[in-house]
């Protein structure tokens, strides 16, 4: 029989950081069945450990002129009890495309700045970018777990092997569906 | 020997600052300490109970500082309200070391007349602590037998909380009683009669997923120390933390390595469920109360839980949800598809896999 490394222990602080357009880019659902519950998420990776903080990254533009759209959703995210970190990120490049800067440098940050504050014990990464895995490492350095949680198609080799537990999250019932008189 | 007699005996040996004498004209000798003035710059002192100050037209040596104590020579003013005071000799602990012991119990009992207030202040609190000290030292040497039994004491109630905090853990394991909180928590809870157990009917009408009979291991009647359960081997580490996403038929005997005998393992609640293109129907559903109705995002795993904030209510039986039908596969012609839903203490609600 296998043994389990670490201990669950339910006195393990934990913080939540989200990279919010890198989970929306890799979720391949049915929209029209339902959308992803972001607090149920979080939720459930914390289990019946203390949560300590939870935080959503995300990009911003005047561009497309969903500043208001944005912000009414990060709200709601705020009502929630999550501490939204937009900022106003989203280029185009060359080629036509838009793109996210700064975002993941700014969880980056966050989660290191934590960790050297011995804010947390454990730290959630919900996000399967490759880019993470220094500040992983680095974050491990200071004594610190990180737990990396993302659909099985986004999530990387590397952060695999280099968190030290990870969640796939296809199979977590995470998606809200909505009542048949609210979608009419 | 009265102080002023015994500093006008000894004044030759320490001396003064102009002529090392003490002139006979005056009447007072004595040891004042100085403070600053209120009224104005400089120092003063109080002899007799009237204000003191330092005589400048007889004394031009080291400048008096406020604290400072010195012998001194004293005369009353002409109009008789106060006293002018000339320093003699400061008296710092060098001097003290110096003299005689009958000196120095001289000097204190005159420190203690004239300052008594000023030396309570200062040294009471020194003072008091070193008595509790010794008083704390002395009372813990007495007891230390009671001190000794009540720590063993103390030891065997931590003993004893981490006992029954053992013991609630292990329990939470039993199914018994997460289906007991399944019930509290939204879900009419079944009976006997209702509960589909792989062992009859159920088996027969599910054969792609076939149930096999769940082993119950009754607890030995002496009480014994509970233990946590044992980690189970697996793949994935969040299958390891959510034991629920363990894709075995659903039949399958929960936790079978627990073959533990000190933790009664029996087959969890399953109530069954239909599923219609836009609604799901249970006996179990609570008339009135809310739902929050969650799916995976591979369609596998549907979650119903009660909730006060739930965005469905349930009526006859019946939650209504949109765009159930895309989430499986029905025959044509099929109305409604049957499911067994678990209830999971982990995602508190029902579990039906799909």
């Amino acid at each position: 029989m296998a043994m389990k490394l670490f201990n669950e222990n339910r006195d393990s602080r934990v913080m939540v950081f989200i990279d919010y357009r890198n989970l929306l880019q890799a979720f391949e659902f049915d929209q029209e069945v339902g959308r992803i519950d972001l607090y149920r998420l979080t939720k459930i990776l914390v289990g019946d450990r203390e949560l300590i903080g939870a935080y959503i990254f995300d990009g911003m533009s005047s561009m497309f002129n969903e500043g208001n759209r944005l912000n009414k959703l990060h709200n709601q995210f705020r009502e929630l009890g999550f501490r939204v970190m937009a900022r106003e990120s989203i280029v185009k490049q060359i080629n036509g495309e838009y793109v996210q800067k700064e975002v993941d440098v700014a969880l980056a940050c966050e989660v290191l700045e934590h960790a050297m504050r011995d804010h947390y014990d454990i730290a959630i990464i919900i996000s399967g970018d490759r880019d993470f895995v220094p500040a992983i490492q680095k974050v491990q350095s200071a004594g610190k777990r990180v737990e990396v949680a993302a659909f099985s198609g986004s999530l990387s080799e590397e952060s695999k092997r280099n968190c030290d537990a990870y969640h796939i999250l296809d199979m977590l019932p995470v998606m809200e569906m909505v009542a048949l008189r609210e979608e009419s | 020997m009265d102080f002023n007699d015994f500093v006008r005996e000894n004044m030759a040996k320490y001396g003064s600052p102009d002529d090392g004498e003490i002139s006979s004209e005056k009447k007072y000798v004595d040891m004042l300490t100085f403070n600053r003035n209120p009224k104005k710059d400089g120092v003063m002192s109080h002899y007799k109970a009237k204000p003191t100050f330092i005589n400048p037209w007889d004394y031009e040596g080291e400048e008096v500082l406020p604290g400072d104590t010195y012998i001194c020579s004293l005369s009353p003013t002409y109009d008789g309200t106060s006293y002018y005071a000339t320093p003699i000799k400061k008296v710092d602990m060098s001097v003290i070391m110096a003299t005689s012991q009958e000196f120095i119990k001289v000097a204190m009992d005159k420190i203690w007349e004239n300052h008594k207030d000023q030396i309570m202040d200062r040294f009471r609190d020194r003072y008091l602590d070193e008595v509790t000290k010794n008083v704390a030292e002395g009372l813990e040497e007495k007891h230390r037998d009671e001190i000794d039994a009540k720590e063993q004491e103390n030891e065997s109630l931590r003993a004893e909380i981490h006992r029954l905090r053992s013991q609630a853990d292990a329990r939470e394991w039993n199914p018994e009683m997460t289906a007991e909180s399944g019930a509290t928590a939204g879900f009419h809870r079944l009976t006997s009669d209702e509960i589909v157990l792989s062992s009859d009917e159920a088996a027969d009408e599910e054969p792609d997923e076939p149930v096999v009979e769940t082993t119950v291991e009754e607890a030995p009647q002496a009480v014994a120390e509970p233990e946590f359960p044992p980690i189970r081997e697996h793949p994935s580490s969040l299958e390891m933390k959510y034991p629920v996403f363990e894709y075995r038929s659903l039949g399958e005997v929960q936790r079978p390595e627990y073959d533990n005998p000190m933790v009664r393992v029996q087959s969890p609640v399953r109530y069954r469920v239909s599923i219609f293109s836009n609604s799901i129907t249970c006996d179990s559903f609570i008339n009135d109360a809310r739902y929050f109705v969650h799916v995976s995002p591979d369609k596998r795993n549907l979650l119903i839980r009660p909730n006060e904030y739930g965005t469905v209510t349930c009526v006859n039986h019946t939650i209504s949800v949109a765009g159930l039908d895309r989430l499986y596969s029905k025959k044509e012609g099929q109305m409604s598809v049957e499911y067994t839903g678990e209830y999971n203490p982990n995602l508190e609600g029902m579990l039906i896999k799909l």
